[in-house]
């Protein structure tokens, strides 16, 4: 877009001209005349963006029944302002302001009535609770900050807004807790988010994708929730919160591995219940992605580990399988794989058919072929569960796709193999800082303190004294 | 482009071809799981293996063969075996080795020296038996009852060291322990054929690496209570006489495996050399079955207490006198020679020197309970 400073003409004609030609006679842009105190006159707005309602009553209501000296009095819209440059005139008319001008006045008014289109405000459908409230964000940014603002009314809570995208740019809110938050991380945050130099944001990924510290590592380092209360809890952390405008997902940094385990549930159970959850789920980290492997270091290196009962079923279920362990376990996982893509793809109502093929069909009759043992399945299901339980999807994901590796790694050198694995993996994890925060935080550096709200959830007066080196 | 294909051939390689060179399939396995090693007449090693078969489907249950074969070493006849048997025969779950008495006589160094040296062979958790004839013919019994021999041996083990007949276990690795140890010797327990069916004789003793005596069920108990230990229950019953007034003899079971034993051993060398041990242990028994018609009031418990004593005292001896002809240094004598009283033990020539070690043995019982009626 070609910076220009063309201020006001002095005939309505001229200017309507020049915004025509600016918005390249789009059709969508409505222009009334008429005459004010016998001055030609003209509101100039986008159908598509404004609310007619508010149009007429606040606009051109006024304008018939009253005559005043000073516009600015007539007018009962929200918002109000003076321009002189036609340019500032055509962004406003893109955030969905009318423009009024009058012959022979040197500046012309831009009028708030923006059209509002937005959904109700619901619970994320892949983000439900079931004690604690019930509201999501949604498309609207406004609506997003009044769900933060009701949770947490204090002056403390700052916006700041970003205008990112070079061709088409879209509003950034970078929130945060003014008293609570490291300067430094304000300023980190701001910087990244400054750098941005793209034509256009379509979504809350890309600013995620665009800023992280590592971007080649499998594992998230931006939180993604869609629930209010969720993202108010970081905020009291002294978090930094990034939302886009009309995307309900609110970004949180900096992030510890261990927050992917954590859902707004755990503080609404009795604690001893929410830490026996939170260890199954750190539990399944294990089972997600380690099963698979394990079970093919075991059967193709180390059968002497099996107690001998075990070692006769295992065998005896594999003894009708024409091809190595590894094959079978890629198999059946890209079999799932399919199974759990498809599933998600299709409406809720064909669904069920998914569940019926993937579970009878391709279950039982996929063993009775000979195709895989019935223990793979077993394993293979296990693994599918486990990584359902990570309350975070990214997460989830992520998990999933580490098996694979450290798959091949066991059939590769057996237990040697998924060592060496997960070597490399933690010390990837070691390494990896969200926002210059350590992404392992409690374990690595190692503060036993921080332990209370990770692996457990020890009671609330216990945690909230807040433990010295937290990211806060 | 060309580095994803590269990519892309590199994975199907490692996918396809992955392990190749030292994989070891579970389904390719046979599994050898009890082992039998004798000496033939001509001084060769016969070699008799119970192989598991797995079941055609995962409902059924699974089969056993049994294979004999002779070489000049266990693994000659391994070798010769493998020659016959299906697939590939492993012995990864080996949880018996039975050892002929003949070849228990030659030494153990021997036959066991391929499980030593080859890490693929356990030895951690095998159990070792020795046979009082030929350990061949126990594992040609291929079943006993329901259950495969080997399921029957390993069974037959756990419950023999839940009588205290034979405990702590000793496996292939403590065993070793004993046979590198010049203080040390074992003992392991001893079955035999009764008719159709294998019954516990007792427990072999050994010197060094050869079988030098053995002693009988009830002795073995004593054995592995004199070594303060107990594997859950240790029943002895005897014939006393105990009362005053009616010269009627009673039958009196007793358990002292349930309780702790307190024991007291001792090394002492004399200014002339000699080697006193006093070995004393207190053990507490609870009464299951007493048959007389004397009521059993403190008196009477009392009396009984000093002739249950004087009685495993006198057992305890007959124990000891065995150990001492065949030899075996169970207890550790020469270990605690040799790490308290190092220059006597040097002096020592301790296979024939053992035999002339003072053993003070004292053993006292005490009757605890009596269960709910006196």
């Amino acid at each position: 877009m070609k910076p220009s400073s063309q201020t006001i003409f002095s005939t309505v004609d001229q200017n309507i001209t020049y915004i025509q030609d600016a918005l390249f006679h789009t059709d969508d842009l409505k222009i009334r005349h008429h005459f004010y105190k016998d001055m030609p006159a003209a509101l100039v707005y986008l159908e598509s963006l404004v609310d007619p309602i508010l149009v007429e009553r606040n606009i051109i209501a006024p304008l018939r029944l009253k005559e005043a000296d000073n516009l600015s009095e007539l007018f009962t819209t929200m918002h109000l302002e003076v321009h002189e440059r036609l340019e500032d005139g055509i962004q406003g008319l893109m955030q969905g302001y009318c423009l009024y001008f009058v012959k022979g006045k040197p500046v012309f008014y831009t009028l708030t009535a923006p059209a509002n289109y937005d959904r109700s405000i619901t619970e994320p459908e892949n983000e439900a609770i079931i004690r604690g409230a019930h509201n999501g964000f949604i498309e609207n940014l406004t609506v997003n900050l009044f769900l933060l603002r009701q949770q947490i009314s204090v002056p403390d809570l700052t916006v700041k807004y970003f205008n990112i995208g070079n061709t088409a740019p879209r509003r950034v809110a970078m929130i945060y807790m003014h008293n609570l938050t490291e300067q430094e991380l304000v300023q980190k945050v701001e910087k990244r988010l400054k750098s941005i130099s793209l034509d256009a944001i379509m979504s809350a990924g890309f600013i995620q994708e665009l800023i992280e510290d590592n971007p080649h590592s499998i594992f998230p380092q931006h939180l993604n929730t869609e629930r209010p209360d969720h993202t108010g809890a970081y905020l009291m952390d002294g978090h930094v919160v990034m939302m886009l405008e009309g995307d309900p997902t609110a970004l949180i940094v900096p992030v510890s591995f261990f927050a992917f385990y954590q859902t707004p549930d755990d503080y609404n159970n009795r604690w001893m219940i929410a830490s026996f959850v939170r260890f199954i789920r750190l539990l399944s980290f294990i089972t997600a992605f380690q099963l698979p492997a394990f079970y093919i270091a075991i059967v193709s290196f180390h059968s002497d580990v099996l107690p001998i009962q075990l070692f006769f079923t295992v065998q005896g279920s594999l003894t009708r399988v024409p091809y190595p362990p590894l094959m079978e376990a890629m198999l059946l996982e890209l079999i799932f794989e399919f199974l759990r893509e498809a599933g998600l793809r299709l409406p809720s109502r064909v669904g069920q058919t998914i569940g019926i093929v993937g579970g009878l069909v391709i279950g039982d009759a996929i063993v009775k072929a000979g195709f895989v043992s019935y223990t793979m399945i077993i394993v293979v299901a296990m693994t599918a569960i486990s990584s359902f339980l990570i309350p975070s999807n990214e997460m989830s994901s992520a998990i999933r796709i580490l098996r694979f590796p450290l798959m091949i790694a066991a059939s590769l050198f057996g237990f040697i193999g998924i060592s060496f694995g997960l070597t490399i993996l933690f010390i990837h994890l070691c390494k990896l800082e969200s926002f210059g925060k350590p992404y392992l935080f409690p374990v690595a550096p190692l503060k036993m303190k921080n332990f209370k709200d990770a692996f457990m959830r020890f009671p609330i007066w216990r945690i909230r004294k807040k433990a010295d080196g937290s990211p806060k | 482009m060309k580095r994803i294909f590269d990519g892309l051939l590199l994975f199907i390689i490692i996918a396809l071809t992955t392990g190749c060179w030292d994989h070891e399939y579970l389904k390719d396995m046979n599994l050898a799981y009890s082992i039998a090693f004798d000496l033939t007449k001509d001084h060769k090693i016969k070699q008799t293996v119970e192989l598991i078969i797995p079941p055609e489907t995962e409902q059924s249950a699974t089969k056993n063969e049994i294979h004999t074969a002779t070489g000049f070493s266990t693994r000659g006849a391994s070798n010769e075996l493998r020659n016959r048997v299906r697939g590939n025969m492993r012995v990864i779950k080996n949880g018996v080795q039975l050892i002929g008495k003949s070849l228990a006589i030659n030494g153990l160094d021997a036959p066991m020296d391929v499980n030593f040296r080859d890490p693929k062979n356990p030895t951690s958790n095998v159990r070792m038996l020795i046979a009082d004839k030929e350990a061949g013919d126990i594992v040609n019994q291929k079943k006993i009852g329901e259950l495969k021999i080997g399921e029957f041996l390993t069974s037959k083990i756990t419950s023999l060291e839940n009588m205290s007949l034979f405990y702590p276990p000793e496996t292939m690795d403590t065993v070793f322990h004993s046979l590198k140890d010049p203080g040390q010797d074992f003992a392991l327990p001893l079955i035999g054929m009764e008719g159709d069916e294998v019954a516990a004789k007792g427990v072999a003793l050994f010197h060094d690496q050869y079988y030098s005596g053995m002693l009988d069920t009830e002795q073995s108990i004593l054995l592995v209570l004199l070594k303060g230990k107990t594997g859950g229950n240790a029943r002895f019953t005897k014939t006393i006489d105990i009362g005053s007034t009616d010269s009627s003899r009673s039958e009196l079971s007793y358990n002292v495996g349930k309780k702790k034993i307190k024991r007291t051993f001792k090394v002492n060398v004399a200014n002339n050399g000699d080697v006193h041990v006093t070995l004393n242990i207190k053990l507490r028994a609870i009464l299951e079955e007493y048959t007389g018609t004397h009521l059993l009031d403190d008196k009477a418990i009392a009396r009984l207490n000093q002739e249950l004593s004087s009685m495993m005292t006198s057992d305890a001896k007959d124990v000891i006198r065995e150990l001492q002809k065949a030899k075996c240094d169970i207890f550790g004598v020469g270990r605690k020679l040799i790490a308290y009283h190092n220059p006597i033990w040097k002096q020592k020539n301790w296979k024939e020197d053992y035999q002339k070690v003072h053993f003070h043995t004292n053993v006292q019982v005490s009757i605890i309970d009596t269960g709910i009626t006196q």
